[in-house]
């Protein structure tokens, strides 16, 4: 058993000879908005899969609820909702059957919550489900999902594809509508924006390995910018302590860099730079600077990274 | 789960009301042009073979929209079990079949019936049962393939095939049915759960499956090999040398089946001395004919129309009646051909023209079979009857004892007729027969000297003043009759039989195929042959095969084959995910289950990807880092 | 009316802070006025609560405001939290923050100290106003 609200227990899976997740340990604690991120691959729909049940580990556990996921009976996914980035519901029916049907599966039903989230957006009741936009949809499962009352609520990339109004009312309801105390809500997403305005605790996932749990702030706080003009020769890269990647702009070199302070203006003077300057970085470059690093590797006698975080 | 059956029929209610009236205009298309209640068997199972293919479609795009992976998920993070989730799509499925090939079905025949255009019988009704159990088959069938995701889950359709092929089993059929929808309903249950691996949990549900897979396994491997056999056998006959003089001295029964009537009957006159070859002379001078089998199998009361050969019709044109075979009355029901009108009805003795009037024993014992080649002669299981234009009624041409029945009507054969049944031939002089000397007195009966099903031919010829026959045994090995022979007989009118040649014939299913079915799968053989299943469509097979004593070569044969099984089990056993207990049980079971075991258990337990375990294995060594 | 702008540099609950610490400078937010409900203010901008949250807590221990029981956060005169150490500390990575903005952009010393000047004379002006 366990005693978060989610965890995984050195988790591996494997489909034929890719390995989607490596090692996984991951404890996250009941309340708050959760955000895992990660690049296309990295693992985070087989999580989520994993996490409900609909696949069976390579090796390890996961656990949500405090329950094996392979164990969960009917009645505790009564406590889990799931929204998926097509928003997955049963196309033929009208909105109103749909409603009907799932208030019938759910006895805590709130019903207020549902008309609350459903009303910021553009529903109506007779429409079948495939003659809805995008934005609807997403609008009626959020809004049947809020109001299960769920202790789990896990939505992966929810919101792609939506235009403008639908996301604001999207990331509205899921804010400021009334839920559970402890209520866990595990949000996917690659817009990093969203991410910034929702989360409490920020995941990074890359190719099946977990890499980062901190706050956003934190982990920002590590990453530093720095823009350096050298006077001759570019150093190779291997020789900057907490490399993630490197830009040539305009004759200067932009660098990403981590866990470093600002006493690396020295290395780089003594490397031959004739300036160097640093800079604190948004969620966005952070993220995406640390994510980006294998992929500027510019010789391959490089060693692993030894980026630690 | 009501709502989840609501769900499903909101999804598939407008299809089924447009499938439904397509079925309608489809039935009235086939009445139109006298389709429906047709003769041909071929016609008749196409139909359905057609619903079967629909009931298939259904199960296929059913199971597939719902387990699409992000269905799937969308239904299962509800608080309902999965099973529940069945249930509701199985109860929609029904119903679907139910509307859309039910409903038309019965609709039309109900219509059918109160207009008289046909003669509806009970079992114009029942066969809707037959109709629905086979559509849902069908239906858990394509369920259960789509589900679990293999191709050998297609072999299952040999479950469905036996009541298919057993349909002369009369009302039996229809427990045969039920058990096998139960069979399938329990398998698909088994394998529908949150992850749909395809791999049944619990151990009933695992040894059901187990056992549906073997007993089909068991039939097609049994055919194959005897298909294989048959092949090699010929191979071997064709290398073999055969010039054309000597082919009256062939021995081998394989090839005197290809003789034309007079070669077969003269090569059961060979002896080693050519003591007739007068004989034989005398015969190629003459004509020789054919005593033919022809009934397969007695029609039952209230079968299901499917089986009906042909229309039980006898066309009176002259009189301008139509006379067709009722299996609630028992009678034949007469129409005037123009008016369609009913005139009457005609029992074994005479007719009536009130239903009212006829009690119990002025009715047909049993079905009667009506021949194509002779339009007014019905054979009524050890009876026959030829109807009387003139009169408009029947008179008996001939009767056998009460334990036999008749493989065909009354046979011409020159100056003789013969009628054939299940233990004699009998022959009368067509004098008689010319002087409507009737019922038929049989000059002489000759009894068959083994079982009827083992008889492939009988030839006769005349010889100035007596008579040649020749009876060719050696056609039935599925019944584990063995042997080949050809006996000739000559005989008079007067009532003299004599046995003038016994031939023994090469016949040679090698101990292989003699006792394949033991080899194969002691347990099966066994179990299918003591508890017959499937009725053979020689229904009245007297003698079960018997749990005969096996030669010690065999038993011998089959001690070594369980080890081999057994051993091979356990090779099997170490690349697949099994429990230590698991794996010994289905050791232990393969020495008597045979090959059928083998291969269920190979294709059940799904191999270890030695690979994958490999490459994971050295992953975890490399260690990746744990944050 | 606060604006926080997502892919800035500083997180959004320092926006926050600064926003209001500028709104309490300008005078917008004059001493003695109540913040708007952490729930409000969330809503507002539509971030998540935790972060506004977060904002607050920073803007009580500056000093900056207090808590009334069952009222809300209220403005209140700064106290001088921050030694003179700390102060100096904070003065030089302003300062360090303004001139790396600022020295690729070839202005010269003075262009550098007149606009400091303008805006806080500008600044001084909205606060005696």
């Amino acid at each position: 058993m366990s005693n978060y609200i989610i965890e995984t227990k050195d988790l591996w899976m494997q489909f034929g000879s890719k390995v989607a997740l490596k090692n996984l340990n991951l404890c996250i604690e009941a309340g708050g908005i959760h955000s895992i991120v990660g690049s296309n691959g990295a693992g985070k729909s087989t999580l989520f899969k994993l996490l409900l049940g609909v696949n069976t580990p390579s090796h390890g556990e996961t656990y949500i609820l405090g329950q094996n996921s392979q164990k969960l009976r009917p009645q505790d996914r009564g406590y889990i909702g799931f929204v998926n980035e097509e928003h997955t519901l049963p196309e033929w029916m009208q909105v109103t059957t749909l409603i009907t049907m799932e208030k019938s599966f759910y006895p805590k039903w709130n019903d207020s919550i549902y008309k609350q989230v459903i009303g910021n957006f553009n529903v109506e009741n007779n429409q079948k489900i495939n003659q809805l936009s995008r934005g609807e949809r997403a609008g009626v499962n959020l809004a049947s999902a809020l109001a299960k009352r769920p202790k789990v609520l896990i939505l992966d990339e929810p919101t792609l594809g939506l235009d403008v109004v639908a996301k604001q009312a999207f990331l509205e309801s899921l804010l400021f509508t009334e839920k559970n105390e402890d209520c866990t809500i595990i949000y996917c997403s690659h817009q990093m924006d969203e991410i910034e305005r929702v989360t409490d605790q920020l995941i990074i996932m890359e190719q099946g390995e977990l890499v980062s749990a901190s706050t956003p702030e934190s982990f920002c706080e590590k990453i530093h910018y720095w823009v350096v003009d050298y006077l001759d020769k570019v150093p190779e890269s291997h020789l900057i302590p907490g490399f993630l990647q490197q830009r040539n702009i305009e004759g200067e070199i932009h660098y990403m860099v981590i866990d470093q302070d600002s006493s690396l203006k020295e290395l780089f003077i003594k490397l031959g730079a004739q300036s160097a300057f640093h800079s604190e970085v948004s969620l966005h470059q952070a993220v995406n600077g640390f994510l980006s690093r294998n992929h500027h590797k510019p010789n391959a006698e490089e060693k692993t990274e030894t980026s630690h975080v | 789960m009501f709502k989840l059956f609501t769900c499903e029929w909101l999804r598939i209610y407008k299809t089924i009301v447009i499938a439904t009236l397509v079925h309608f205009l489809i039935l009235g298309l086939l009445i139109n042009f006298g389709f429906f209640n047709s003769d041909s068997i071929g016609f008749k199972m196409s139909l359905v073979l057609f619903y079967s293919g629909c009931g298939f479609l259904l199960g296929i795009t059913q199971i597939k929209k719902y387990t699409k992976p992000n269905q799937w998920a969308y239904y299962i993070n509800r608080p309902i079990s999965p099973k529940t989730i069945y249930l509701a799509l199985f109860l929609a499925a029904m119903t679907a079949i139910v509307m859309v090939i039910v409903i038309p079905f019965f609709i039309v025949t109900l219509l059918l019936d109160s207009l008289n255009k046909e003669i509806i019988d009970l079992r114009h009704y029942h066969q809707l049962f037959y109709i629905l159990g086979v559509t849902l088959s069908f239906y858990l069938l394509a369920c259960y393939t789509t589900l679990s995701q293999t191709t050998s889950s297609f072999l299952l359709i040999m479950v469905i095939l036996l009541p298919i092929i057993s349909i002369n089993m009369g009302g039996s059929v229809y427990w045969l049915l039920f058990g096998v929808i139960s069979v399938l309903f329990i398998m698909v249950n088994s394998i529908i759960k949150v992850l749909l691996n395809g791999q049944p949990n619990g151990v009933l549900n695992r040894l059901i499956t187990t056992i549906a897979y073997q007993y089909s396994l068991y039939f097609i491997i049994t055919a194959l090999f005897f298909m294989l056999s048959e092949v090699v056998l010929d191979i071997s006959y064709k290398k073999r040398d055969q010039s054309q003089e000597q082919t009256f001295n062939s021995n081998r029964y394989r090839d005197i089946i290809f003789f034309n009537k007079q070669d077969t009957l003269i090569t059961g006159l060979y002896t080693e001395n050519n003591q007739h070859q007068d004989l034989i002379e005398e015969i190629k001078l003459g004509q020789t004919d054919r005593i033919r089998k022809r009934i397969w199998f007695q029609p039952t009361q209230q079968q299901l129309p499917f089986m009906d050969e042909n229309k039980t019709i006898i066309n009176d044109s002259d009189n301008q009646v139509a006379w067709q075979f009722s299996h609630d009355l028992m009678l034949f029901v007469g129409k005037n051909t123009n008016s369609r009108k009913v005139i009457g009805y005609l029992g074994p003795d005479k007719s009536f023209l009130d239903v009212d009037d006829i009690n119990n024993n002025q009715v047909f014992a049993s079905v009667p079979w009506v021949s194509w080649v002779s339009k007014n002669q019905i054979v009524v299981k050890n009876k026959i009857y030829q109807y009387q234009y003139s009169q408009q009624s029947f008179r008996l041409l001939f009767s056998a004892s009460d334990d036999e029945f008749l493989l065909n009507i009354l046979q011409s054969q020159g100056s003789i007729k013969t009628i054939i049944s299940n233990k004699n031939i009998y022959v009368f002089d067509s004098i008689d027969y010319d002087n409507d000397i009737i019922p038929l007195q049989e000059q002489l009966v000759i009894p068959l000297s083994d079982d009827y099903n083992n008889l492939w031919d009988v030839q006769v010829t005349e010889v100035i003043d007596r008579f040649i026959i020749s009876f060719l045994y050696g056609k039935s090995t599925r019944h584990d009759i063995y042997n080949a022979e050809q006996l000739v007989y000559e005989f008079t009118l007067s009532g003299d039989l004599i046995l003038l040649n016994k031939r023994k014939l090469e016949h040679s299913p090698s101990m292989l195929i003699k006792d394949l079915g033991y080899l194969l799968s002691p347990v099966w053989k066994l179990a299918l042959d003591y508890f017959p299943l499937h009725p053979s469509r020689d229904r009245y097979l007297e003698q079960r095969p018997q749990v005969k004593k096996l030669p010690q070569s065999t038993i011998t044969t089959l001690i070594l084959l369980a080890i081999f099984y057994a051993s091979f089990s356990y090779i099997l056993s170490k690349n697949r995910n099994l429990t230590t207990s698991r794996k010994l049980i289905w050791v232990a079971l393969n020495t008597i289950t045979g090959l059928p075991g083998i291969l269920s258990f190979i294709l059940l337990n799904p191999k270890k990807n030695t690979l994958e375990l490999k490459k994971f294995h050295t992953e975890k060594q490399n260690g990746a880092q744990n944050v | 009316m606060i604006q926080i702008v997502t892919g800035d540099a500083r997180p959004i609950f320092k926006q926050i802070v600064d926003g209001i610490r500028m709104q309490v400078i300008t005078g917008k937010l004059p001493v003695g006025s109540k913040l708007p409900s952490v729930r409000g203010l969330s809503m507002q901008l539509t971030v998540n609560t935790n972060t506004v949250a977060k904002a607050y807590t920073e803007l009580l221990s500056h000093g900056l405001v207090e808590s009334r029981k069952g009222l809300g956060l209220f403005v209140i005169k700064p106290k001088q939290i921050l030694n003179e150490q700390e102060r100096e500390d904070r003065l030089e990575t302003a300062v360090d923050t303004l001139i790396n903005e600022t020295i690729g952009l070839d202005f010269n010393n003075d262009e550098i100290m007149h606009m400091v000047q303008s805006k806080l004379v500008q600044l001084y002006d909205k606060k005696t106003k």
